[in-house]
């Protein structure tokens, strides 16, 4: 059996993809995880400050208000309640403290109790779970709730003064968010509300190259054929391409290639068809100067229309609308009645 | 339509007073590009200035508690020279939301940008985002698509409709499944009609993302997408590899509907590494795969600190261009930046052009922010191509946000 070269291409790269999502899957696996053994809810019965004792006074969000050690061994004195390693530590011959996740944004326990804050309505009912998840941990929607807009602001900068939008967004972001902005909406609003940013470079001007840089009026082609943007996520293209390209002098390159009506412009026409509907479509149907059907009436050309192409649409817009695009070639045939009706059935009423 | 929109704002305003507390956010933007063309034949050329502006509103908390208005729109005026092909004023979104009703249910009417599984576009119509406690999500809806490049006109349902929806679910943990429909019609007949399901999964550092669609016309499937990337892997590394396969976008009342399609593949590879704190390499790699013949792009850059620095090329399909390109991101404080921007390519975008032409792009920009509401910006741009060895743009731009919370009785 042989294999095009297209084909092991295909292979070879859909085998690379698979390697580079294994290997990140195992590079997750490194994610050192905690040597502490510790239930909140067994801990039910103690008020949240026994333990987090700083947590009125925390000003900052990088303050260390989990309990260290010695609070522990306040009740866990080896009398009244075990103290041995293992007790709380996995790894008892080598005990590790808890690791403390980075914080970077600005965060105020105190303030937040002072305002009679309880800490349930943040870190949900902790007292019923022996082991916590980031569920436990609010996110900026749990924010959003208390800070509106309007009684309490919901500026970016109240939490984020060091904002670093990179660090929001990921590396391939301009590629990439068209996926996370299907998936991940609720994230987006939280700080882009309404979704006008996004209208900002998808409908916008462009006049500070934000969506393309200055001399695209010129490489553009290389995108377009090479699929790198999706030019109809913005632009009409009917309409828009059209503008400039309908001028003798902006005309593709490759339409003045010998034998481009003849056979040349129908390879590239089924490889990138998009690009030519970009300027050819219903506006300018120059296709139905030469695609005429060559059986009228007797079948189909399938030069043109696909096998079954007609029993697969069904009843269509065609018997209705005098101006439907098939029209431009199905007015005549041997046996055809009146109107296009009778282009398939004759003189029946 | 200017009236319209005014007269709208007028109204909402005038709604705070039976409220408890309104609030008025906005945006206004002033801003000019100074610009000049050529015509193909005669060589002559024109130059324009036109001013752009800009308004935001967001009037929240109207009368009932979550309902608000919000608008978006622009208008231009042409000190020398008027461009034509431009429309004069755009109306991006017009709209009232009512959010969190009963805590279940969000709606919202008017011009609004639409993104909800396959369907997206702008719609003048009716939106609801159904929220049970159940984590499932059911959206609806339906109205006029934009008219073709008539912004502040909205079209009848015999010109051009959409309607569609999508349900979704978080039931699984870190997981999101949702199935969506579109049907939009436009003069002749069915424009899109499509359905399809997308499935996303969080695993610690991993993101993956699965997609599919199927045209009901065509009764082919038009899109199938899988995806996965992965962020501070080791700390320092992002890696993403996405697979594509499409079926040429050629909407179903084209007269391009009849012919044979060659459908395509791309296949992407992008990598960024941060050794040290300020110091990052990326890259990315794309492949197109027609049935004859492929498109091959390839980028590399090293950030460092304020300076990044990048080459690209390409090669097959659609042409070849190689390039290189500078950036610099200088932040005096939090109210002054400075940038600069360069970009040299070589290009030939058909394999019958005997040489490469040459373009080149500088940008130089200062933004000023005097005070915490006003941010003024000026850009001048030098562009050099085949068709203008010298073109020297000014664009400037001053922009003015402001909340203003209106007590009411």
């Amino acid at each position: 059996m042989r294999f095009s070269s297209q084909a092991k291409k295909v292979t070879f790269l859909l085998i690379l993809l698979s390697v580079v999502l294994i290997s990140s899957l195992f590079a997750t696996l490194e994610i050192p995880k905690s040597d502490i053994i510790f239930s909140h809810k067994r801990h039910s019965d103690q008020p949240c400050d026994n333990c987090h004792n700083k947590i009125y006074e925390s000003d900052k969000s990088e303050d260390k208000n989990l309990p260290a050690m010695d609070v522990c061994t306040q009740c866990h004195d080896g009398t009244t309640l075990p103290n041995e390693c293992s007790v709380c530590h996995k790894d008892k011959e080598n005990p590790q403290a808890l690791v403390r996740p980075k914080r970077d944004f600005i965060f105020s326990h105190k303030k937040h109790l002072e305002r009679k804050t309880d800490c349930i309505f943040c870190h949900g009912d902790v007292t019923k779970k022996d082991k916590l998840t980031s569920e436990n941990m609010p996110d900026m929607g749990k924010c959003y709730e208390c800070h509106e807009g309007t009684k309490i602001s919901n500026q970016c900068e109240l939490c984020h003064a060091k904002m670093r939008l990179r660090k929001y967004h990921p590396d391939d972001w301009l590629h990439s968010h068209r996926y996370q902005s299907i998936t991940k909406t609720e994230k987006c609003v939280q700080c882009h509300q309404n979704q006008d940013l996004c209208q900002k470079c998808h409908q916008g001007d462009n006049l500070f190259q934000k969506t393309h840089p200055l001399n695209y009026n010129f490489t553009h082609g290389l995108d377009a054929k090479s699929k790198e943007k999706d030019c109809l996520s913005c632009h009409l293209t009917k309409e828009f391409c059209n503008d400039c390209h309908s001028q003798e002098g902006a005309k593709p390159l490759n339409h003045s290639i010998s034998d481009w009506a003849g056979g040349k412009h129908g390879e590239f026409a089924r490889k990138d068809m998009e690009l030519c509907a970009s300027c050819h479509d219903t506006a300018d149907p120059i296709c139905t100067w030469c695609h005429q059907d060559k059986n009228p009436g007797r079948g189909n050309d399938h030069d043109i229309h696909p096998p079954e192409f007609a029993s697969n649409l069904g009843k269509g817009p065609w018997h209705e609308d005098d101006g439907y695009l098939c029209y431009e070639c199905h007015t005549k045939g041997p046996k055809a009645g009146v109107g296009f009706c009778g282009y398939c059935h004759g003189d029946k009423e | 339509m200017k009236r319209k929109i005014i007269l709208t704002l007028v109204l909402s305003l005038s709604l705070w007073r039976y409220g408890s507390a309104v609030e008025l956010k906005s945006n206004i933007t002033t801003y000019f590009n100074s610009y000049q063309t050529q015509d193909l034949y005669t060589e002559e050329k024109t130059s324009y200035l036109r001013a752009y502006q800009s308004f935001r509103f967001d009037l929240n908390q109207i009368g009932i508690k979550n309902l608000s208005v919000h608008t978006y729109f622009r208008s231009t005026t042409d000190f020398l020279n008027e461009n034509s092909t431009d429309p004069s004023t755009k109306v991006y979104n017009a709209y009232i939301d009512w959010k969190n009703i009963k805590k279940i249910l969000d709606l919202k009417l008017g011009r609004q940008f639409l993104y909800v599984g396959v369907g997206n576009g702008t719609m003048d119509g009716f939106r609801f985002d159904l929220k049970p406690k159940v984590k499932v999500q059911l959206t609806g809806y339906v109205g006029f698509q934009l008219p073709k490049n008539r912004w502040t006109d909205i079209d009848t349902w015999d010109k051009s409709h959409i309607f569609g929806g999508e349900l979704a679910t978080t039931y699984l943990r870190d997981t999101r499944l949702a199935v969506s429909y579109v049907k939009k019609e436009r003069g002749t007949g069915p424009e899109q009609h499509l359905i399809g399901a997308n499935a996303t999964h969080q695993h610690c550092k991993l993101d993956f993302f699965s997609q599919f669609y199927y045209d009901l016309v065509y009764k082919k499937a038009q899109n199938f997408t899988l995806r996965g990337n992965g962020s501070s892997l080791w700390g320092k590394l992002y890696l993403s590899a996405e697979y594509q396969y499409r079926r040429p976008s050629i909407y179903s009342n084209s007269i391009f509907s009849v012919f044979k399609q060659d459908t395509y593949s791309i296949l992407r590879f992008s990598g960024a590494y941060q050794p040290v704190k300020n110091f990052k390499f990326s890259s990315e790699y794309d492949l197109t795969l027609y049935k004859s013949g492929n498109s091959t792009r390839f980028r590399f850059g090293i950030e460092y600190a304020y300076i990044a620095l990048g080459m690209y090329f390409r090669r097959g399909y659609g042409g070849e261009s190689n390039g290189v390109y500078g950036k610099l991101i200088y932040t005096l404080n939090k109210n002054f930046a400075f940038s600069a921007s360069a970009d040299y390519g070589r290009y030939k975008i058909d394999e019958e052009q005997e040489s490469k032409d040459d373009v080149f792009a500088l940008a130089s920009r200062v933004e000023w922010e005097p005070v915490r509401n006003l941010r003024l910006a000026v850009e001048l741009q030098d562009v050099r191509n085949k068709i203008r060895s010298y073109d020297l743009r000014l664009q400037g731009k001053a922009s003015y946000r402001f909340n203003i919370p209106f007590s009411g009785k």
